[in-house]
């Protein structure tokens, strides 16, 4: 799986420069199907909870409320907007990518 | 038309027709709701029934999102969540006695 993720990293890299240089304050990449952070910036603990409360509850609960209301449509994206930081919330299909601005 | 509960300053009746009303007026606006703390709608567009029926997730999502948010940074608080799907997007405002719900249309395109 993590050569998925490498080989994304590789495609994508200056997409993956320039989100990682302006404002970002860190990121968290997990892996879908065995529920890890596959790569991170933050100490383990934030991430874990990234981990858990984002991209376990949040983004199952969120994905769960859009087909609710149309079946037919998707979560794409997700921005959470709070006092301190932002959260940028892109579930894709094997990972899960936050990044902390 | 619904029966409004008292709303305590500054969050008047005053207050919340306004900020319907200039939600409302914006470009690409689809549909407004307000729910008060109950998670009642108390102002919509949509129809009762599919307020109603829309509301009822959301306020679930956002219990869901405060208790994560509290464990992830106890000091934080939610703002703005905004959940971006393949043909709209919704935008969920918690305020202090309301909730703000727009949907709008999407300006860009997801190719998914």
């Amino acid at each position: 799986m993590n050569r998925i993720l490498e080989k994304v990293i590789h495609q994508n890299g200056t997409i993956v420069d320039r989100i990682l240089s302006e404002h970002t304050i860190g990121y968290v990449v997990s892996d879908n199907t065995a529920n890890a952070v596959a790569e991170t910036s933050f100490d383990n603990t934030s991430a874990q909870a990234i981990l858990k409360h984002l991209h376990g509850l949040l983004v199952s609960t969120c994905q769960s409320v859009v087909r609710d209301i149309d079946p037919s449509n998707k979560l794409c994206f997700m921005r959470l907007g709070t006092r301190k930081f932002e959260y940028l919330v892109a579930p894709e299909e094997y990972f899960t990518i936050t990044v902390v601005q | 038309m619904f029966p409004d509960l008292p709303q305590k300053p500054p969050r008047t009746l005053r207050y919340v027709e306004k900020a319907f009303d200039l939600v409302k007026s914006k470009k690409h606006v689809r549909d407004v709701v307000i729910l008060n703390e109950s998670g009642h709608p108390v102002m919509s567009t949509m129809d009762r029934e599919d307020a109603v029926q829309f509301s009822g997730p959301f306020q679930a999502i956002r219990g869901r999102l405060e208790r994560g948010m509290s464990k992830i940074d106890p000091t934080d608080e939610l703002l703005m969540l905004r959940i971006r799907t393949r043909t709209n997007e919704v935008l969920l405002v918690p305020d202090s006695k309301i909730t703000l719900l727009v949907v709008q249309n999407a300006h860009d395109y997801f190719e998914k």
